[in-house]
Formats: structure tokens, sequence, C-alpha cells
């Protein structure tokens, strides 16, 4: 398996990486996908384990670009690849992936063509697509945009994995819940702590980092987690948490309320989902959830 | 003429202290400063994230402060990231604004 994941990139490293496929292969693919409609938003964080998994046995490269895009770029047989791809976001996303965009990659791709053909036709879609859609202004920056540096995956390490191990069986001892509150902005930070270190116990990190190794030191009985985190996404962790850690009690507090990272935090099972400005009552409601589960 | 920022949520979370509302107002302070400067350094062409990022940053601040005004104008940014740089240098400047505002009523609160 090679999944390159780009850093930073640019469209010229984008087309050069299609010429360097095309030299090696006799068949390469494209795609080049608006995963977004109106105002929902699918970011790279949520696409990326699901691309993954899906291209588990390709030889290929993805790029996470600005509003949602994302392109993949392999080497081999497209057609059956683009359709796995298809389906597992169609699946995962089904608001997200309209019968228009579907049709538009598949009309696009679907015949041999060689780098340099890839390339006049990436330009030819721009051109036409910035010509006649109501949505040109944002497919314009397509043509000129960066690719952004992608997440960090969202993974324990096996010494922090190992210690998670050990510090979860303690939860039950704790008089108190602990609570992990991860964020990266220091006036959330301290609202919060201010709010709930009176009675409780808090941990705090600022990036999904520290999140990762706070939940290993810790076991928190509660975390609320920032969705948007300088180097991994809210979701992400939340994913993570309950992988290793079924009983997590997990609360997204974001200050998103997108229907994408409504799926996500529903596709997650976390506890609770609230959104910025939160009060009081919203979060205290939260806690009292988890003492009341504790309690059952 | 309203308050350029609603304090009732900010005193219940705090209870009315002052010495942690005071340390919350200078972290509002410096988010805002730090997220201008970014989205001033942002306002030109290819820098969609960036911006986006950072006017989502400031809206979450703004909206738990009780600067509704700052942070709508903020989530107006952040929705618009794929604007034209003509209209993001306007809201930009009402940003810019809408910060002054708040930070002067902020500074006279507890005095």
């Amino acid at each position: 398996m090679l999944i390159q994941i780009i850093q930073e990139n640019t469209e010229a490293a984008f087309l050069s990486t299609l010429e360097a496929y095309d030299k090696k292969a006799r068949h390469c693919g494209v795609l080049l996908c608006r995963f977004s409609l109106a105002s929902v938003r699918v970011t790279d964080h949520r696409l990326l384990p699901l691309l993954k998994d899906t291209l588990s046995d390709i030889d290929g490269q993805l790029y996470f670009c600005s509003d949602g895009d994302v392109a993949v770029v392999w080497r081999g047989r497209f057609k059956e690849i683009m359709e796995a791809i298809i389906s597992v976001v169609s699946n995962a996303f089904p608001q997200l992936l309209d019968g228009h965009a579907k049709e538009e990659i598949f009309r696009f791709y679907d015949s041999k063509v060689n780098g340099e053909d890839l390339r006049l036709l990436f330009r030819e879609r721009l051109n036409k697509v910035t010509a006649a859609s109501p949505q040109a202004k944002i497919e314009t920056q397509l043509a000129s945009r960066k690719v952004l540096a992608p997440a960090k995956e969202a993974q324990f390490s096996n010494e922090q994995l190992w210690m998670l191990h050990k510090t979860i069986p303690l939860r039950r001892f704790k008089k108190m819940p602990d609570i992990l509150i991860v964020d990266d902005q220091a006036f959330s930070l301290k609202l919060l702590m201010g709010l709930l270190e009176d009675q409780y116990p808090c941990h705090t990190a600022r990036t999904g980092a520290e999140a990762i190794a706070a939940y290993a030191e810790y076991a928190p009985c509660i975390a609320l987690l920032d969705v948007e985190l300088p180097d991994i996404s809210g979701h992400a962790l939340a994913a993570l948490f309950k992988k290793y850690d079924p009983d997590s009690f997990i609360v997204m507090v974001t200050g998103n309320n997108y229907v994408s990272d409504v799926v996500a935090a529903n596709t997650n099972k976390v506890q609770g989902f609230v959104v910025k400005p939160f009060n009081k009552q919203k979060i205290f409601s939260r806690v009292e959830a988890y003492l009341e589960r504790r309690n059952t | 003429m309203t308050d350029p920022v609603d304090l009732t949520n900010l005193h219940e979370m705090t209870d009315n202290d002052k010495v942690l509302e005071e340390a919350l107002f200078q972290e509002f302070f410096i988010a805002a400063d730090e997220t201008i400067k970014t989205l001033e350094a942002n306002c030109v062409e290819d820098a969609n994230e960036p911006w986006r990022s950072a006017a989502h940053a400031l809206k979450g601040v703004a909206y738990n402060l009780g600067a509704i005004a700052l942070g709508d104008l903020c989530k107006k940014a952040q929705d618009g990231y794929a604007a034209g740089i003509a209209e993001k240098r306007e809201l930009l400047q009402a940003i810019q604004a809408a910060y002054t505002e708040s930070k002067l009523f902020l500074e006279n609160v507890h005095h």
C-alpha cells in the first residue's frame, strides 16, 4: 500500500504527478470531486479515513484542497476505483454528492487518457465550469488554489495505548468525574475551566496531539472536544477515543453547526454536540448525563 | 443603542468573577488581534483556508463572550471564505470596527 499524503502542494505538483504516473503505467486516473453542496462542507479530516480504507491497495496519492474538495491520483484502471470511492463517499455522506457531480466525473474520465490529455481535460473542465456554472466563483479557484496540508492522523502510540489500557479500569474508582477540555483557543479553555474546575478535576489540551497524550494518561470520564484543532480534527479524535475506549463519554463543542459536523458526530456516536455560544446549562446538562449513565 | 457586548451569559458562567472575566477579556483581545492580523495577511488570492480558519476561531470566542455582532461578521467571513478580495476587505473592515467597539466597551466594564 502506498498512499502518500502531500503536505503542501500546488496545482503544478498535482499535474506533474499525473505525468509521472502516466510514464509508469498505461492507465492512470484522477478524481476531482466537489464534495460540497450549498452550505454543507466536508473537510478533509472526515474523508481521510474513508478514502484511506477505500484506497488501501492502490498506489495513489491524495490531495486535499480547499472548499472540501478531494483529488485522488492513482495508477491503475480507474473506473472501478472511482466507483468504489464514490460509493463510499455517497454512503457516508449521501447528501453531499449529487447526481450531477457523479455524472460529470464519469463522463470526464470514462476513457483512456494520457497525462497530457488529462491536463488538457482538467483545464477544459475548469473553463467550462467557470463559464457555465453558478458556482463559477468557487470553481474558478480550482485552477490556482493551493492544496492544504492534511490533518495528522489521530493515533495512539504503542506506549500511549499501553498507558490507556492501564488507566481505563481506574476510571471507576474516581470519586468525581474528571474532564478533558480540548480547544485551541485559550479563551474557551479558560471559560470552560472557570465553569467546571471548582466541581470537577479538569485537564486541558490545545492540540490534537496534546489531547491524545492527555487521554492516554488520564482516561478522563468526559472529554469536551473542539472540532477545529490545528493539527487533528476533533471528529478524528472522537473516533479514535471511541475505538479504543468504547465507554468514553465525548461531547463535541464547536462553533460550527454544519450538517456535515452533525453527521460526523452521529457517526462517531458521541454523547453530545454543543454549539457555541454555549451556556452553563448546556455544559452541565452533559455532565449530568454522564453522571446519570454512571449511576445506572 | 445596544451594547456591543452582551455579558449576561458570561456573568452567569463566571459567577460574576471579575478576575476571571478580566482574564477572559485579555484572551479575547489576544485572539482578536491575532485573528485580524491573519485575516489581513490572507485577504489575497489563494488564501481561502487560512481566512476561513481565522474567521472561525474568532467567531467562537466572540459568540461565547457575547460579542454577537462581531461573531456574526466572523460567521459571514467564515461562510464566505471563497468570496472575492473586495468583499473580504469590506468584511475585514467591518470586523475591525466591531472589534474596536467591543474592546472599548470591555475596557470600561469593570472600571
